[in-house]
Protein backbone atom coordinates (compact mmCIF):
# COMPACT_ATOMS: atom_id res chain seq x y z
CA UNK A 1 0.00 0.00 0.00
CA UNK A 2 1.58 3.23 -1.08
CA UNK A 3 1.66 6.12 1.35
CA UNK A 4 -0.48 9.09 0.65
CA UNK A 5 1.60 11.97 -0.65
CA UNK A 6 0.85 15.64 -0.70
CA UNK A 7 2.29 18.21 -3.05
CA UNK A 8 3.18 21.75 -2.09
CA UNK A 9 4.02 24.52 -4.47
CA UNK A 10 6.31 27.23 -3.26
CA UNK A 11 6.10 30.88 -4.08
CA UNK A 12 8.61 30.47 -6.87
CA UNK A 13 6.57 27.68 -8.41
CA UNK A 14 8.66 24.75 -7.28
CA UNK A 15 6.85 21.61 -6.28
CA UNK A 16 7.64 19.46 -3.28
CA UNK A 17 6.14 16.17 -2.21
CA UNK A 18 5.80 14.95 1.33
CA UNK A 19 4.06 12.06 2.99
CA UNK A 20 0.73 13.13 4.34
CA UNK A 21 1.44 11.60 7.73
CA UNK A 22 4.37 13.98 8.22
CA UNK A 23 2.69 16.92 6.57
CA UNK A 24 -0.21 16.96 8.99
CA UNK A 25 2.05 18.14 11.79
CA UNK A 26 1.13 21.43 10.24
CA UNK A 27 -2.27 22.24 11.66
CA UNK A 28 -3.05 24.32 8.61
CA UNK A 29 -2.41 21.36 6.32
CA UNK A 30 -4.22 19.03 8.65
CA UNK A 31 -7.32 21.18 8.45
CA UNK A 32 -7.12 21.22 4.68
CA UNK A 33 -6.82 17.44 4.56
CA UNK A 34 -9.80 17.06 6.82
CA UNK A 35 -11.83 19.41 4.74
CA UNK A 36 -10.75 17.60 1.61
CA UNK A 37 -8.99 20.55 0.00
CA UNK A 38 -5.64 18.85 -0.23
CA UNK A 39 -6.07 16.64 -3.23
CA UNK A 40 -4.39 18.74 -5.87
CA UNK A 41 -1.30 20.84 -5.52
CA UNK A 42 -1.34 23.06 -2.43
CA UNK A 43 -0.02 26.51 -3.23
CA UNK A 44 2.04 28.19 -0.55
CA UNK A 45 2.62 31.61 -2.03
CA UNK A 46 4.09 32.92 1.21
CA UNK A 47 6.91 30.45 1.33
CA UNK A 48 9.95 30.47 -0.90
CA UNK A 49 11.39 27.16 -2.08
CA UNK A 50 14.55 27.53 -0.01
CA UNK A 51 12.50 27.86 3.15
CA UNK A 52 10.05 25.19 2.09
CA UNK A 53 12.91 22.75 1.61
CA UNK A 54 13.90 23.30 5.22
CA UNK A 55 10.33 23.04 6.45
CA UNK A 56 9.86 19.73 4.70
CA UNK A 57 13.19 18.53 6.04
CA UNK A 58 11.97 19.39 9.52
CA UNK A 59 8.63 17.66 9.07
CA UNK A 60 10.32 14.53 7.85
CA UNK A 61 12.93 14.52 10.58
CA UNK A 62 10.59 15.33 13.42
CA UNK A 63 9.10 11.89 13.62
CA UNK A 64 12.33 9.96 13.80
CA UNK A 65 14.93 12.16 15.41
CA UNK A 66 15.50 12.78 19.13
CA UNK A 67 14.75 16.20 20.52
CA UNK A 68 18.36 17.09 21.15
CA UNK A 69 19.35 16.29 17.60
CA UNK A 70 16.38 18.18 16.31
CA UNK A 71 17.69 21.28 18.04
CA UNK A 72 20.76 21.12 15.84
CA UNK A 73 18.49 21.74 12.92
CA UNK A 74 18.52 25.45 13.67
CA UNK A 75 22.24 25.70 14.34
CA UNK A 76 24.44 27.50 11.85
CA UNK A 77 21.48 29.14 10.23
CA UNK A 78 21.47 32.78 9.30
CA UNK A 79 19.09 35.13 11.00
CA UNK A 80 17.21 35.73 7.75
CA UNK A 81 16.75 31.98 7.31
CA UNK A 82 15.54 31.60 10.87
CA UNK A 83 13.06 34.41 10.44
CA UNK A 84 11.75 32.87 7.24
CA UNK A 85 11.44 29.54 9.00
CA UNK A 86 9.60 31.13 11.88
CA UNK A 87 7.21 32.90 9.56
CA UNK A 88 6.59 29.75 7.55
CA UNK A 89 6.04 27.80 10.76
CA UNK A 90 3.59 30.41 11.92
CA UNK A 91 1.78 30.41 8.58
CA UNK A 92 1.60 26.63 8.49
CA UNK A 93 0.99 26.38 12.23
CA UNK A 94 3.80 23.96 13.06
CA UNK A 95 4.38 24.53 16.75
CA UNK A 96 7.59 22.52 17.09
CA UNK A 97 9.35 24.36 14.30
CA UNK A 98 8.08 27.71 15.54
CA UNK A 99 9.48 26.98 19.00
CA UNK A 100 12.84 25.93 17.61
CA UNK A 101 13.23 28.92 15.32
CA UNK A 102 12.05 31.46 17.90
CA UNK A 103 14.27 30.01 20.60
CA UNK A 104 17.28 30.27 18.36
CA UNK A 105 16.39 33.79 17.37
CA UNK A 106 15.92 34.78 21.00
CA UNK A 107 19.25 33.20 21.76
CA UNK A 108 20.92 35.32 19.09
CA UNK A 109 19.10 38.48 20.08
CA UNK A 110 20.06 38.31 23.72
CA UNK A 111 23.72 38.76 22.92
CA UNK A 112 23.24 41.76 20.71
CA UNK A 113 23.58 45.32 21.80
CA UNK A 114 20.79 47.76 21.29
CA UNK A 115 22.56 49.32 18.34
CA UNK A 116 23.06 45.97 16.64
CA UNK A 117 19.42 45.10 17.11
CA UNK A 118 18.35 48.32 15.49
CA UNK A 119 20.60 47.58 12.55
CA UNK A 120 19.47 44.01 12.11
CA UNK A 121 15.79 44.76 12.41
CA UNK A 122 16.12 48.07 10.61
CA UNK A 123 14.45 49.88 13.42
CA UNK A 124 14.59 53.60 13.67
CA UNK A 125 15.45 54.84 17.12
CA UNK A 126 12.47 57.01 17.92
CA UNK A 127 13.59 57.94 21.41
CA UNK A 128 14.98 61.37 22.05
CA UNK A 129 18.44 61.28 23.59
CA UNK A 130 16.92 62.35 26.91
CA UNK A 131 14.32 59.59 26.80
CA UNK A 132 16.90 56.97 25.94
CA UNK A 133 19.19 58.20 28.66
CA UNK A 134 16.37 58.05 31.19
CA UNK A 135 15.47 54.52 30.15
CA UNK A 136 19.04 53.32 30.45
CA UNK A 137 19.35 55.02 33.81
CA UNK A 138 16.35 53.09 35.03
CA UNK A 139 18.13 49.78 34.59
CA UNK A 140 21.84 50.51 34.55
CA UNK A 141 22.62 46.96 35.57
CA UNK A 142 21.11 45.61 32.36
CA UNK A 143 23.69 47.49 30.34
CA UNK A 144 26.65 46.59 32.45
CA UNK A 145 27.24 43.35 30.63
CA UNK B 1 16.50 35.34 -2.09
CA UNK B 2 13.41 37.39 -2.11
CA UNK B 3 10.66 36.66 0.25
CA UNK B 4 7.67 38.84 0.17
CA UNK B 5 4.29 39.05 -1.31
CA UNK B 6 4.02 40.08 -4.89
CA UNK B 7 0.88 40.26 -6.84
CA UNK B 8 1.10 37.85 -9.70
CA UNK B 9 -1.46 36.22 -11.87
CA UNK B 10 -1.94 32.63 -11.02
CA UNK B 11 -2.21 29.91 -13.65
CA UNK B 12 -5.18 28.17 -12.14
CA UNK B 13 -8.42 29.95 -12.46
CA UNK B 14 -9.62 29.36 -8.93
CA UNK B 15 -8.08 31.08 -5.95
CA UNK B 16 -8.34 29.09 -2.78
CA UNK B 17 -8.87 30.70 0.58
CA UNK B 18 -5.22 30.80 1.51
CA UNK B 19 -4.16 32.59 -1.62
CA UNK B 20 -6.94 35.07 -1.17
CA UNK B 21 -5.85 35.87 2.34
CA UNK B 22 -2.34 36.32 1.12
CA UNK B 23 -3.41 38.65 -1.64
CA UNK B 24 -5.20 40.79 0.87
CA UNK B 25 -1.75 41.67 2.09
CA UNK B 26 -1.85 40.25 5.55
CA UNK B 27 0.58 37.63 6.65
CA UNK B 28 -0.80 35.22 9.16
CA UNK B 29 -1.11 36.81 12.50
CA UNK B 30 -1.97 40.38 11.87
CA UNK B 31 -0.26 43.17 10.09
CA UNK B 32 1.51 46.15 11.47
CA UNK B 33 3.47 48.74 9.67
CA UNK B 34 7.03 48.56 10.75
CA UNK B 35 8.95 51.32 12.35
CA UNK B 36 11.19 52.26 9.49
CA UNK B 37 12.15 55.48 7.94
CA UNK B 38 11.98 55.88 4.18
CA UNK B 39 15.75 56.12 4.18
CA UNK B 40 16.12 52.65 5.64
CA UNK B 41 13.97 51.21 2.92
CA UNK B 42 15.94 52.97 0.27
CA UNK B 43 19.12 51.30 1.42
CA UNK B 44 17.76 47.94 0.33
CA UNK B 45 20.03 45.00 0.78
CA UNK B 46 23.14 45.64 2.76
CA UNK B 47 26.06 43.42 3.28
CA UNK B 48 27.47 43.26 6.77
CA UNK B 49 30.50 41.08 6.56
CA UNK B 50 32.17 39.59 9.60
CA UNK B 51 35.24 41.61 8.76
CA UNK B 52 33.66 44.57 10.47
CA UNK B 53 35.14 43.45 13.71
CA UNK B 54 35.87 46.80 15.21
CA UNK B 55 34.08 48.82 17.81
CA UNK B 56 31.89 51.48 16.42
CA UNK B 57 31.17 54.56 18.42
CA UNK B 58 27.69 55.87 18.19
CA UNK B 59 27.40 59.47 17.20
CA UNK B 60 27.75 61.76 20.15
CA UNK B 61 24.25 62.93 20.80
CA UNK B 62 24.75 63.98 24.33
CA UNK B 63 24.99 60.41 25.55
CA UNK B 64 27.76 58.93 27.70
CA UNK B 65 30.83 57.35 26.32
CA UNK B 66 29.56 54.03 27.60
CA UNK B 67 27.35 53.75 24.57
CA UNK B 68 29.77 51.99 22.36
CA UNK B 69 28.44 49.50 19.92
CA UNK B 70 30.52 46.42 19.98
CA UNK B 71 30.32 43.41 17.80
CA UNK B 72 30.01 40.17 19.72
CA UNK B 73 32.90 37.77 20.04
CA UNK B 74 31.53 35.29 17.53
CA UNK B 75 31.22 36.99 14.16
CA UNK B 76 27.74 37.14 12.80
CA UNK B 77 27.17 35.21 9.64
CA UNK B 78 26.56 37.39 6.61
CA UNK B 79 23.17 38.88 7.02
CA UNK B 80 21.72 40.30 3.91
CA UNK B 81 19.18 42.88 4.77
CA UNK B 82 16.33 42.19 2.51
CA UNK B 83 13.84 44.92 2.96
CA UNK B 84 10.89 42.66 2.52
CA UNK B 85 11.82 40.14 5.21
CA UNK B 86 11.76 42.64 7.95
CA UNK B 87 8.84 44.51 6.56
CA UNK B 88 6.62 41.52 7.10
CA UNK B 89 7.66 40.64 10.63
CA UNK B 90 4.25 40.20 12.21
CA UNK B 91 3.64 41.37 15.74
CA UNK B 92 2.89 37.98 17.17
CA UNK B 93 6.06 36.53 15.70
CA UNK B 94 8.04 39.30 17.38
CA UNK B 95 6.23 38.44 20.60
CA UNK B 96 7.13 34.78 20.23
CA UNK B 97 10.78 35.64 19.82
CA UNK B 98 10.92 38.23 22.60
CA UNK B 99 9.09 35.92 24.98
CA UNK B 100 11.97 33.50 24.78
CA UNK B 101 14.60 36.04 25.70
CA UNK B 102 15.90 35.50 29.25
CA UNK B 103 14.16 37.81 31.73
CA UNK B 104 17.15 40.01 32.52
CA UNK B 105 17.80 40.77 28.90
CA UNK B 106 14.32 42.11 28.44
CA UNK B 107 15.23 45.33 30.17
CA UNK B 108 17.93 46.15 27.71
CA UNK B 109 15.67 45.47 24.76
CA UNK B 110 13.25 48.10 25.94
CA UNK B 111 15.58 50.84 24.78
CA UNK B 112 15.60 49.65 21.17
CA UNK B 113 12.59 51.68 20.16
CA UNK B 114 9.24 52.85 21.46
CA UNK B 115 7.36 49.93 19.95
CA UNK B 116 9.57 47.38 21.65
CA UNK B 117 9.43 49.38 24.88
CA UNK B 118 5.67 49.20 24.88
CA UNK B 119 5.48 45.51 23.91
CA UNK B 120 7.95 44.52 26.62
CA UNK B 121 5.97 46.25 29.35
CA UNK B 122 2.60 45.03 28.27
CA UNK B 123 0.99 42.80 30.89
CA UNK B 124 -0.20 40.37 28.28
CA UNK B 125 3.32 39.97 26.98
CA UNK B 126 4.82 39.53 30.45
CA UNK B 127 2.29 36.86 31.22
CA UNK B 128 3.14 35.13 27.95
CA UNK B 129 6.83 35.43 28.78
CA UNK B 130 6.27 33.78 32.15
CA UNK B 131 4.62 30.83 30.49
CA UNK B 132 7.60 30.00 28.33
CA UNK B 133 9.71 27.33 30.04
CA UNK B 134 12.31 28.79 32.34
CA UNK B 135 15.83 29.39 31.09
CA UNK B 136 17.33 27.55 33.96
CA UNK B 137 18.14 28.10 37.59
CA UNK B 138 19.62 31.31 38.95
CA UNK B 139 21.36 32.01 42.19
CA UNK B 140 20.64 35.02 44.31
CA UNK B 141 23.41 36.22 46.60
CA UNK B 142 22.81 38.69 49.35
CA UNK B 143 25.52 40.22 51.45
CA UNK B 144 24.92 42.67 54.23
CA UNK B 145 27.41 42.96 56.98
CA UNK B 146 25.70 45.34 59.30
CA UNK B 147 22.47 47.23 59.64
CA UNK B 148 23.81 50.38 58.11
CA UNK B 149 25.48 48.86 55.11
CA UNK B 150 23.72 48.91 51.74
CA UNK B 151 23.29 45.32 50.72
CA UNK B 152 25.20 43.82 47.88
CA UNK B 153 22.85 41.71 45.80
CA UNK B 154 23.52 39.84 42.63
CA UNK B 155 21.82 37.23 40.58
CA UNK B 156 23.80 34.64 38.70
CA UNK B 157 22.20 32.84 35.80
CA UNK B 158 23.59 29.32 35.61
CA UNK B 159 22.84 28.64 31.96
CA UNK B 160 23.99 32.07 30.80
CA UNK B 161 26.94 32.14 33.18
CA UNK B 162 26.33 35.78 33.85
CA UNK B 163 25.97 38.03 36.88
CA UNK B 164 23.32 40.69 37.12
CA UNK B 165 23.43 43.26 39.86
CA UNK B 166 19.76 43.85 40.25
CA UNK B 167 19.09 46.74 42.57
CA UNK B 168 17.47 46.03 45.90
CA UNK B 169 17.37 49.66 46.92
CA UNK B 170 13.83 49.29 48.11
CA UNK B 171 14.95 47.03 50.96
CA UNK B 172 14.56 48.69 54.35
CA UNK B 173 17.58 48.82 56.63
CA UNK B 174 16.33 46.06 58.83
CA UNK B 175 16.14 43.42 56.08
CA UNK B 176 19.05 41.25 57.05
CA UNK B 177 18.34 37.64 56.22
CA UNK B 178 17.04 35.91 53.14
CA UNK B 179 14.31 33.54 54.21
CA UNK B 180 14.19 31.95 50.82
CA UNK B 181 12.98 32.24 47.30
CA UNK B 182 10.33 30.36 45.48
CA UNK B 183 8.29 30.89 42.35
CA UNK B 184 9.96 34.22 41.59
CA UNK B 185 9.39 35.77 45.01
CA UNK B 186 12.09 36.45 47.57
CA UNK B 187 11.41 36.78 51.27
CA UNK B 188 13.58 38.75 53.68
CA UNK B 189 13.43 39.01 57.45
CA UNK B 190 15.06 41.17 60.02
CA UNK B 191 14.74 43.05 63.25
CA UNK B 192 13.21 46.47 62.96
CA UNK B 193 14.23 47.76 66.34
CA UNK B 194 12.77 45.08 68.55
CA UNK B 195 10.15 43.90 66.12
CA UNK B 196 10.79 40.88 63.97
CA UNK B 197 9.51 41.65 60.49
CA UNK B 198 9.24 40.02 57.11
CA UNK B 199 9.16 41.36 53.59
CA UNK B 200 8.27 39.80 50.27
CA UNK B 201 9.41 41.08 46.90
CA UNK B 202 9.74 40.27 43.22
CA UNK B 203 13.22 41.49 42.24
CA UNK B 204 12.39 41.52 38.57
CA UNK B 205 9.43 43.85 38.82
CA UNK B 206 10.92 45.63 41.84
CA UNK B 207 7.61 45.33 43.66
CA UNK B 208 7.78 44.70 47.35
CA UNK B 209 5.66 44.60 50.44
CA UNK B 210 6.23 44.44 54.18
CA UNK B 211 4.09 41.79 55.80
CA UNK B 212 2.08 42.38 58.95
CA UNK B 213 3.65 41.48 62.28
CA UNK B 214 3.35 38.00 63.66
CA UNK B 215 1.32 37.27 66.74
CA UNK B 216 4.41 36.50 68.76
CA UNK B 217 7.28 38.85 68.31
CA UNK B 218 10.15 36.41 68.21
CA UNK B 219 12.95 35.77 65.78
CA UNK B 220 11.84 32.63 64.04
CA UNK B 221 13.01 30.18 61.45
CA UNK B 222 10.91 30.93 58.41
CA UNK B 223 10.08 29.04 55.31
CA UNK B 224 8.31 30.36 52.23
CA UNK B 225 6.25 28.41 49.77
CA UNK B 226 4.67 29.82 46.63
CA UNK B 227 1.65 28.31 44.97
CA UNK B 228 2.11 29.48 41.40
CA UNK B 229 -1.16 28.26 39.98
CA UNK B 230 -3.22 29.78 42.76
CA UNK B 231 -1.02 32.90 42.70
CA UNK B 232 -0.61 32.87 46.44
CA UNK B 233 2.09 32.16 48.96
CA UNK B 234 2.52 31.13 52.55
CA UNK B 235 5.20 31.80 55.11
CA UNK B 236 5.63 29.36 57.92
CA UNK B 237 7.26 30.31 61.19
CA UNK B 238 8.19 27.14 62.94
CA UNK B 239 10.72 27.18 65.70
CA UNK B 240 12.12 30.21 67.36
CA UNK B 241 15.83 30.68 67.10
CA UNK B 242 16.68 31.00 70.74
CA UNK B 243 14.20 28.32 71.46
CA UNK B 244 13.80 27.86 75.12
CA UNK B 245 10.08 28.12 74.98
CA UNK B 246 8.15 26.66 72.16
CA UNK B 247 5.73 28.95 70.41
CA UNK B 248 2.71 28.12 68.33
CA UNK B 249 3.51 27.71 64.68
CA UNK B 250 2.39 30.73 62.72
CA UNK B 251 1.47 30.74 59.08
CA UNK B 252 0.99 33.76 56.85
CA UNK B 253 -1.44 33.16 54.04
CA UNK B 254 -1.35 35.74 51.26
CA UNK B 255 -4.97 34.96 50.45
CA UNK B 256 -6.02 36.03 53.94
CA UNK B 257 -3.40 38.71 54.36
CA UNK B 258 -2.63 37.76 57.94
CA UNK B 259 -0.86 35.34 60.21
CA UNK B 260 -2.74 32.54 61.89
CA UNK B 261 -1.79 30.45 64.88
CA UNK B 262 -1.42 26.72 64.79
CA UNK B 263 -0.17 23.84 66.85
CA UNK B 264 3.01 24.26 68.79
CA UNK B 265 5.80 22.03 67.66
CA UNK B 266 5.93 19.11 70.08
CA UNK B 267 8.57 19.48 72.71
CA UNK B 268 12.07 19.05 71.43
CA UNK B 269 15.08 20.56 72.97
CA UNK B 270 16.98 21.85 70.02
CA UNK B 271 16.13 22.34 66.43
CA UNK B 272 18.58 22.79 63.70
CA UNK B 273 18.02 25.51 61.18
CA UNK B 274 17.64 22.91 58.50
CA UNK B 275 14.24 22.91 56.93
CA UNK B 276 12.78 21.94 53.62
CA UNK B 277 9.34 22.31 52.15
CA UNK B 278 7.85 19.83 49.74
CA UNK B 279 4.43 18.51 48.91
CA UNK B 280 2.65 20.92 51.26
CA UNK B 281 4.77 19.71 54.15
CA UNK B 282 7.49 21.44 56.05
CA UNK B 283 10.24 19.14 57.20
CA UNK B 284 12.43 20.18 60.03
CA UNK B 285 15.43 18.53 61.56
CA UNK B 286 15.64 18.28 65.30
CA UNK B 287 18.99 17.94 66.95
CA UNK B 288 18.22 16.64 70.36
CA UNK B 289 17.17 14.02 69.69
CA UNK B 290 18.29 13.81 66.07
CA UNK B 291 15.13 13.32 64.12
CA UNK B 292 12.67 14.57 61.60
CA UNK B 293 9.55 16.55 62.27
CA UNK B 294 6.94 17.28 59.67
CA UNK B 295 4.38 20.05 59.62
CA UNK B 296 1.29 19.63 57.50
CA UNK B 297 0.36 23.09 56.28
CA UNK B 298 -3.14 22.11 55.29
CA UNK B 299 -4.13 20.60 58.61
CA UNK B 300 -1.85 22.67 60.82
CA UNK B 301 -0.42 19.73 62.71
CA UNK B 302 3.01 18.41 63.48
CA UNK B 303 4.01 14.83 63.16
CA UNK B 304 7.18 13.00 64.02
CA UNK B 305 8.69 10.98 61.19
CA UNK B 306 10.48 8.02 62.73
CA UNK B 307 13.18 7.71 60.08
CA UNK B 308 16.50 6.83 61.61
CA UNK B 309 19.27 9.19 60.69
CA UNK B 310 22.56 7.79 59.45
CA UNK B 311 25.16 7.18 62.09
CA UNK B 312 28.06 9.58 62.44
CA UNK B 313 26.24 12.24 60.48
CA UNK B 314 28.09 15.46 61.02
CA UNK B 315 25.73 17.89 59.40
CA UNK B 316 22.35 17.20 57.97
CA UNK B 317 20.94 19.50 55.37
CA UNK B 318 17.39 18.94 54.27
CA UNK B 319 16.71 19.64 50.62
CA UNK B 320 13.37 19.43 48.89
CA UNK B 321 13.21 17.97 45.43
CA UNK B 322 10.42 17.90 42.92
CA UNK B 323 7.06 16.49 43.88
CA UNK B 324 7.42 14.56 47.10
CA UNK B 325 11.15 13.99 47.10
CA UNK B 326 13.09 14.91 50.20
CA UNK B 327 16.87 14.67 50.46
CA UNK B 328 19.25 14.62 53.37
CA UNK B 329 22.76 15.81 52.68
CA UNK B 330 25.74 15.71 54.95
CA UNK B 331 29.16 14.47 55.87
CA UNK B 332 29.64 11.16 57.50
CA UNK B 333 32.68 9.96 59.34
CA UNK B 334 34.32 11.32 62.39
CA UNK B 335 37.86 11.02 61.12
CA UNK B 336 38.82 13.44 58.41
CA UNK B 337 40.54 10.85 56.29
CA UNK B 338 37.47 8.69 56.13
CA UNK B 339 34.91 11.37 55.57
CA UNK B 340 32.54 11.41 52.68
CA UNK B 341 29.66 13.61 51.64
CA UNK B 342 26.52 11.67 51.02
CA UNK B 343 23.00 12.23 49.82
CA UNK B 344 20.04 10.23 51.03
CA UNK B 345 16.45 10.29 49.93
CA UNK B 346 13.52 9.70 52.21
CA UNK B 347 11.48 6.66 51.41
CA UNK B 348 8.18 7.92 52.74
CA UNK B 349 6.56 4.53 52.91
CA UNK B 350 8.98 2.93 55.37
CA UNK B 351 10.04 5.68 56.44
CA UNK B 352 13.72 5.38 55.90
CA UNK B 353 16.68 7.31 54.55
CA UNK B 354 18.08 5.56 51.51
CA UNK B 355 21.49 6.50 50.23
CA UNK B 356 21.34 8.01 46.75
CA UNK B 357 24.92 8.89 46.04
CA UNK B 358 28.25 9.97 47.47
CA UNK B 359 30.28 12.94 46.38
CA UNK B 360 33.31 11.68 44.45
CA UNK B 361 36.44 12.21 46.56
CA UNK B 362 38.08 14.59 44.10
CA UNK B 363 35.15 16.96 44.33
CA UNK B 364 35.01 16.60 48.07
CA UNK B 365 38.68 17.46 48.43
CA UNK B 366 38.38 20.39 46.04
CA UNK B 367 35.31 21.76 47.76
CA UNK B 368 36.45 21.41 51.32
CA UNK B 369 40.16 21.69 51.66
CA UNK B 370 39.93 21.10 55.33
CA UNK B 371 37.45 18.70 56.71
CA UNK B 372 36.19 21.24 59.14
CA UNK B 373 35.56 23.83 56.49
CA UNK B 374 32.12 25.29 56.40
CA UNK B 375 29.86 24.74 53.52
CA UNK B 376 26.28 25.46 52.69
CA UNK B 377 23.90 23.19 50.92
CA UNK B 378 20.54 23.94 49.43
CA UNK B 379 18.54 22.90 46.47
CA UNK B 380 15.57 23.15 44.21
CA UNK B 381 14.00 20.99 41.50
CA UNK B 382 16.32 18.06 42.05
CA UNK B 383 19.41 20.22 41.90
CA UNK B 384 21.58 20.32 44.99
CA UNK B 385 24.16 23.04 45.34
CA UNK B 386 27.18 22.97 47.63
CA UNK B 387 28.94 26.21 48.31
CA UNK B 388 32.20 26.50 50.13
CA UNK B 389 32.39 29.55 52.32
CA UNK B 390 36.08 30.10 52.19
CA UNK B 391 36.77 29.26 48.62
CA UNK B 392 33.73 30.70 47.00
CA UNK B 393 33.18 27.67 44.83
CA UNK B 394 29.90 26.12 43.83
CA UNK B 395 29.36 22.45 43.14
CA UNK B 396 26.13 21.29 41.63
CA UNK B 397 24.61 17.82 41.75
CA UNK B 398 21.81 16.98 39.35
CA UNK B 399 19.86 14.18 40.99
CA UNK B 400 18.04 13.17 37.82
CA UNK B 401 21.10 13.15 35.58
CA UNK B 402 23.36 11.90 38.36
CA UNK B 403 25.93 14.49 37.40
CA UNK B 404 28.35 16.52 39.45
CA UNK B 405 29.60 19.77 38.00
CA UNK B 406 31.27 22.96 39.10
CA UNK B 407 29.34 26.11 38.51
CA UNK B 408 31.24 27.77 35.76
CA UNK B 409 31.91 31.40 35.32
CA UNK B 410 30.71 32.64 38.62
CA UNK B 411 33.61 33.00 41.03
CA UNK B 412 31.03 32.89 43.73
CA UNK B 413 31.42 35.83 46.01
CA UNK B 414 30.46 33.91 49.01
CA UNK B 415 32.32 35.40 51.85
CA UNK B 416 29.60 36.38 54.21
CA UNK B 417 26.90 36.03 51.61
CA UNK B 418 23.61 34.27 51.83
CA UNK B 419 22.79 32.34 48.71
CA UNK B 420 19.65 30.71 47.44
CA UNK B 421 18.15 29.52 44.20
CA UNK B 422 15.99 32.08 42.47
CA UNK B 423 13.71 31.82 39.51
CA UNK B 424 13.18 35.19 37.85
CA UNK B 425 9.56 35.55 36.88
CA UNK B 426 7.57 38.55 35.78
CA UNK B 427 4.30 37.09 36.92
CA UNK B 428 5.17 36.43 40.57
CA UNK B 429 2.74 38.50 42.56
CA UNK B 430 3.46 39.83 46.02
CA UNK B 431 -0.22 39.84 46.91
Amino acid sequence: MSKKMLTFMSKDKQQFTIEEEFAVQSVTIRNMVEEDCASSVIPLPNVHSETLTLVIEYLNKQASVAENDLKKFVDEKQISTLLDLAKAASYLDIKGLMDLACEKLADLIKDMTVEELREIFQIENDFTPEEEQALRAEFPWAFEV
Amino acid sequence: MVVGIREESSDSGSRDLMTQLVMMGCSFGGSRSRNTSPMARAIGSRNISPSRQKTVKTKPRGLDEEMIAKFPKTPHPDVRMEDDIWAMLPEDLLNEILARVPPFMIFRLRSVCKRWNSILQDNGFLKFHSQVPSHGPCLLTFCKNSQSQTPNCSVFSLPLKQWYRIPFTFLPQWAFWIVGSSGGLVCFSGLDGLTFRTLVCNPLTQKWRILPKMHNNQQRQLSMVVYRKQRSFKIIAANDLYGDKSLPTEVFDSNLGRWSLHQKMPAVNFCSSKMAFCDSRLYLETLSPLGLMMYQVDSGYWEHIPAKFPRSLLDGYLVAGTQKRLFLVGRVGLYSTLQSMRIWELDHSKPMWVEVTRMPPRFFRALLRLSAERFECFGQDNLILFTSWNQGKGLLYDVDKKQWSWIAGCGLRLHNSQVCFYEPRFDASIY
